[in-house]
């Protein structure tokens, strides 16, 4: 195996630059040309929470969930950042192929402003929900700012997430078909549009241990019913949630040297 | 230049090789799916065995037919590839000039690109915003700057990009053949450019295929063949055996 020592390190205050320029480029090329422009990422999970709300709601009826839109609609838009964040990060690094083979510099940028951009969305799906919180007239906690620490998680377990599929996405270029199909069943193995109490008890333990879904029913606890969450559990979520970071952390580094070659 | 100059650049023994399979997998199913056949591949040296110093001030010319390892030795020198055997070590900032405008995206105007295009070669914000009428006035387009950049013509494209990377203000610069473009105007500026590089004392590494800017600028030359050192020395006779193919 062949050694580089190489002095040509960048400064330090370019990382966080290189990484917002990055972020916002994506930003606007993303919607730029559409003449709805922004309302496009709005429109995807609000039309998803219409259908659901309408099927799960109207139609079928979940027994004893108070705040079920509210419930439905906090589950939809978290799923639908984890869905958008890491298939946008598994692709990030063949999208800026270009980049990848003509400059030598840290990769893990890209995959954290393709996150970057994801949150960008995250954030203004959740002023969305606060609007429908006050319209829906529910109650307030003071307990809801931990509803920040959720969302860290949520962000970690994404970038975790992204960093794994990415490293492996040069590779495997059909890793998007299968992770795609992947995301729809998780979807439905989490509970967004059930309560986790449907499912039978020998199973429920095991159900929670996917991160999502603890991240998800957390959420609603805190915001919607005013409860905080289990300390066993959320410790048991976090050290999933790090587990997760630090593998596909390792994995990427290890695989980010080869990428140039990859492409 | 300095009787003593010390080393910038210093490569020992490096080789890269490329894999090369004869049917190329690159899906998962296929992985899946060929597991247990044998897979045949071939070993291809890009670069073999090569060796080479270079000083600090010091304009090195790299000539060399097509498929000889010019373009995998300067990705390896720019810390793109990494070397499968041997030992690289670059000592100073260096910055690449592989191909210019790398990132820069047509949708965005001019303005956007600049930030965008200096933050991929590292700089800093603020280098950017003390350097931005210098980039502009040396690119000569002042008034198309909020233009988004599909618009431009390919003469645009090229000056605004050179214009950013010659404010990137590496030490080391490595040029690749980014001189073949532009029209007598710009090259003249590109000439003075490399001119002033040379009286500040700094480090730069030219591929080219013409040999009348290599024979303009270098101190020495490589001339490379199959991925080795083919010769290394005097710039008029490196291009004299690189064009008479020996």
């Amino acid at each position: 195996m062949g050694k580089s020592t190489n002095n040509n390190r960048r400064a330090w205050n370019n990382i966080p630059f290189l990484m917002g320029q990055l972020a916002l480029t994506d930003f606007k090329l993303r919607y730029n040309n559409s003449v709805l422009g922004y309302f496009w990422s709005l429109l995807n999970p609000l039309l998803i929470f219409g259908v659901y709300y309408l099927v799960f709601s109207v139609f079928m009826r979940f027994e004893g969930i108070s705040h079920y839109p509210l419930y439905l609609l906090l589950g939809i838009l978290l799923w639908s950042y984890f869905a958008e964040s890491t298939s946008n990060g598994m692709a990030s690094i063949q999208y800026k192929a270009s980049l990848i083979s003509k400059i030598n510099f840290p990769k893990w940028v890209i995959v954290v402003s393709s996150n970057l951009t994801s949150m960008l969305t995250l954030v203004v799906n959740m002023l969305i929900f606060s609007a429908f919180f006050v319209i829906s007239g529910a109650p307030f906690f003071s307990g809801m700012p931990v509803f920040i620490l959720c969302l860290a998680q949520l962000i970690i377990l994404s970038m975790g997430v992204s960093f794994l599929l990415s490293s492996f996405y040069l590779r495997f270029r059909d890793l998007s078909h299968i992770w795609g199909i992947l995301t729809q069943a998780l979807f439905w193995l989490t509970p967004i549009i059930y309560p986790p109490d449907i499912i039978p008890s020998g199973f429920k333990y095991f159900f929670m241990l996917n991160p999502m879904a603890r991240i998800i029913e957390d959420s609603r606890d805190i915001l919607i019913y005013g409860r905080m969450p289990g300390l066993l559990d959320t410790v048991v979520t976090v050290v999933i949630i790090s587990f997760i970071l630090v593998v596909g952390i390792g994995i990427f580094n290890m695989r980010a040297r080869k990428f140039a070659e990859e492409i | 230049m300095n009787a003593v100059n010390k080393i910038v650049i210093e490569l020992k023994d490096v080789s890269k090789k490329f894999v090369i399979p004869h049917e190329k997998v690159n899906s998962l199913k296929s992985t899946v799916l060929n597991f247990w056949k044998n897979r045949n591949y071939e070993t291809f040296y890009a670069l073999k065995g090569i060796s080479l110093d270079v000083k600090e001030g010091e304009f090195l010319g790299i000539v060399g037919r097509n498929g000889s390892g010019k373009s995998t030795l300067l990705k390896i020198l720019a810390g793109i590839y990494e070397p499968d055997e041997g030992h690289i070590s670059v000592k100073d900032k260096l910055s690449p000039f592989l191909e210019l405008g790398v990132g820069f995206n047509g949708e965005l105007s001019g303005r956007d690109n600049i930030y965008l295009y200096g933050s991929v070669l590292g700089l800093t914000k603020r280098q950017i915003d003390s350097r931005f009428d210098e980039i502009v006035s040396f690119a000569e387009l002042e008034k198309f700057i909020d233009l988004k950049m599909k618009n431009y013509s390919s003469g645009m494209f090229v000056r605004l990009a050179f214009s950013v990377a010659i404010r990137a203000d590496a030490p080391i610069l490595l040029v690749d053949e980014v001189l073949a473009v532009g029209d007598v105007g710009f090259r003249q500026k590109c000439f003075e450019v490399f001119n002033s590089h040379k009286k500040d004392g700094k480090t730069v590494i030219l591929v080219s295929h013409d040999p009348e800017w290599i024979r303009k600028f270098c101190d020495r030359a490589v001339l490379l063949k199959n991925g080795t050192v083919h010769f290394c020395g005097e710039t008029d006779k490196a291009i004299s055996l690189y064009i008479s193919g020996e």
